[in-house]
């Protein structure tokens, strides 16, 4: 998808990662993905899977609910939505994975579960329902509307809605460091060795932490109340997954402080790697891959690795604002097509 | 076109009803006003004397139409078993069922912080004097399985259980009647969580 600036080709790999999860992923609110005066932002897709064909459409409104249609029937609950199209969507917003936000970090983790693990549609529903009561509880008591002791009413299933989801966190991070430091391997020609750890959202909660069992649960409970105090003072909860976070380290050393650039990109397109490999076992389809304005960010050699990695039979959305930003390997192999306001032409200039 | 002021006053009235949207709200209103005024006058009339006669048991908190529901003025009703809800549509719901022959408890809703409603706003103060009751053998907490349910649920069970009481909840899991590959994944899981043994 070749075009300037601002023609609509985020916009498209942005409607396809969002038929993945049903959440656009880079808008926090529904409304964000209509335009400004419409009342609702259609998606239809015509979809082969497992060699048979899928229509599958979402609508998300300024107001109400989102409405999800699989060959025109209705889909009742969003987990009878989940499952039908896996993505990795690779973004420029990515390269800044390693030493940005916490929060991008679990953002990017929470995009793989949801393809994989219908269920975490509800336990994250549940958990963050749970800390919006638990906090509208701590500002209650503040204000004096309500005692502390009304907290332990609301501890335990926070604690146990709470590690459903660092759970599912850290079991992702446990399959994907493995392959993720495989692809490092392989990008880095065998110089560079790679380690991802996950690091629980407790205070003193480490990589070592045994993250199965009830005992993570009892872990959570009394995280919080020793922390109880410092909810008070803050307003808010201060233990729990929304602190969750994961490191990468290179020879041992983290990554986001030591690593160069380039050793950060080769980090990010590693775990994207992973992410791919993951899910194509989870689902017995590799899933697409979409590139987002990044393979001008990689240089020639990561661009080669990035191509032969992905072999064939895997779908690739690529978008880029010059064609001579792309190896001519990639050129080679691509249908090109110029995005100008609101449409997209094929084939085009070569 | 917009509607005659009195109609649309009528129709916002309406649309403050539970389960109604706007276009119910509006064929309601305009339903009633093809009426006859006696029509009209009557159901008016019936509305405000329900509401006259309706008071609040003084023992379960439940809708009555004197000091004391139905309920509780029973003596068939067996008083060794209790069953915590939160509010009348449960008592109807458990009652429908024929099974559950004791007495019931209605909370008046659950604990929500986000609502303002806390211990304090729940009829929990006379829950825990009807408790004292020797005859009483089981309480059922029978909240359902949302998270202010839980919460609920959890916060009785911690003032419960210290009294020496026998403590129960509702299962979870499969509808009867349910065909596995029909029934939704959170409600399989849950009923796989809450598997028991055969025997």
């Amino acid at each position: 998808m070749l075009g300037g600036n601002a023609q609509g080709k985020t916009n498209l790999l942005e409607a396809v990662a969002t038929l993945a999860t049903a959440q656009p992923p880079f808008a926090r609110k529904d409304a964000e993905v209509v335009r400004f005066g419409a009342k609702d932002a259609i998606i239809r897709s015509s979809l082969r899977r497992g060699g048979y064909p899928l229509r599958a459409d979402l609508c998300f409104r300024t107001q109400g609910r989102r409405a999800a249609q699989i060959d025109g029937v209705p889909c009742r609950r969003m987990v009878d939505w989940l499952g039908k199209v896996t993505v990795v969507l690779f973004s420029r917003a990515d390269l800044d994975l390693i030493q940005g936000s916490p929060q991008g970090r679990r953002q990017m983790l929470d995009r793989i579960i949801r393809q994989m693990a219908p269920l975490f549609h509800d336990e994250e529903a549940r958990w963050s329902r749970l800390l919006v009561q638990r906090n509208a509880l701590i500002r209650h008591i503040l204000t004096g509307a309500a005692t502390a002791s009304q907290l332990e009413a609301w501890d335990e299933p926070f604690a146990v809605a709470a590690a459903a989801v660092s759970r599912r966190r850290a079991a992702l991070v446990r399959s994907l460091a493995p392959r993720a430091e495989r692809w490092l391997e392989v990008l880095s020609g065998g110089c560079e060795a790679l380690g991802i750890g996950y690091k629980p959202g407790i205070p003193g909660g480490d990589e070592s932490m045994s993250i199965e069992g009830p005992e993570f649960v009892a872990s959570v409970l009394e995280a919080l109340g020793k922390s109880r105090a410092q909810d008070l003072a803050r307003g808010h909860a201060t233990v729990g997954p929304h602190r969750d976070d994961w490191l990468a380290r290179l020879d041992g050393r983290d990554a986001a402080g030591f690593a160069s650039t380039g050793q950060r990109r080769s980090i990010v397109l590693a775990l994207k790697l992973a992410e791919r490999d993951l899910l194509r076992e989870a689902v017995g389809e590799p899933p697409l891959l979409l590139l987002d304005d990044v393979l001008a960010e990689l240089d020639p050699s990561r661009q080669e690795a990035l191509l032969e990695a992905i072999g064939d039979g895997v779908q690739t959305f690529v978008t880029s604002t010059h064609l001579s930003d792309l190896h001519g390997a990639w050129r080679a192999r691509a249908d090109i097509c110029q995005v100008a306001p609101g449409h997209i032409a094929r084939p085009s200039v070569t | 076109m917009p509607l005659p002021g009195p109609l649309q006053d009528l129709v916002a009235e309406f649309q403050r009803l539970p389960g109604i949207g706007h276009k119910s709200a509006q064929r309601l209103g305009l339903h009633l006003m093809a009426q006859p005024v006696e029509a009209i006058e009557r159901l008016a009339s019936v509305l405000v004397s329900a509401r006259r006669a309706l008071s609040r048991c003084s023992v379960c908190h439940d809708l009555a139409d004197g000091a004391i529901c139905r309920i509780c003025a029973d003596p068939a009703r067996d008083g060794g078993l209790l069953a915590v809800v939160s509010g009348t549509r449960e008592v109807l719901a458990l009652e429908r069922t024929r099974e559950f022959k004791g007495r019931y408890h209605v909370l008046g809703g659950l604990l929500s912080p986000l609502d303002g409603i806390g211990p304090e706003q729940l009829n929990i103060r006379t829950l825990l004097e009807r408790l004292r009751d020797p005859a009483l053998r089981e309480v059922l907490l029978a909240l359902e399985p949302t998270v202010e349910g839980e919460a609920t649920t959890l916060y009785l069970s911690r003032l419960l259980v210290p009294m020496g009481l026998t403590c129960t909840r509702l299962a979870s899991g499969l509808s009867a009647g349910a065909e596995l590959d029909i029934v939704d994944e959170v409600t399989l899981a849950r009923a796989f969580e809450g598997r028991r043994p055969i025997a």
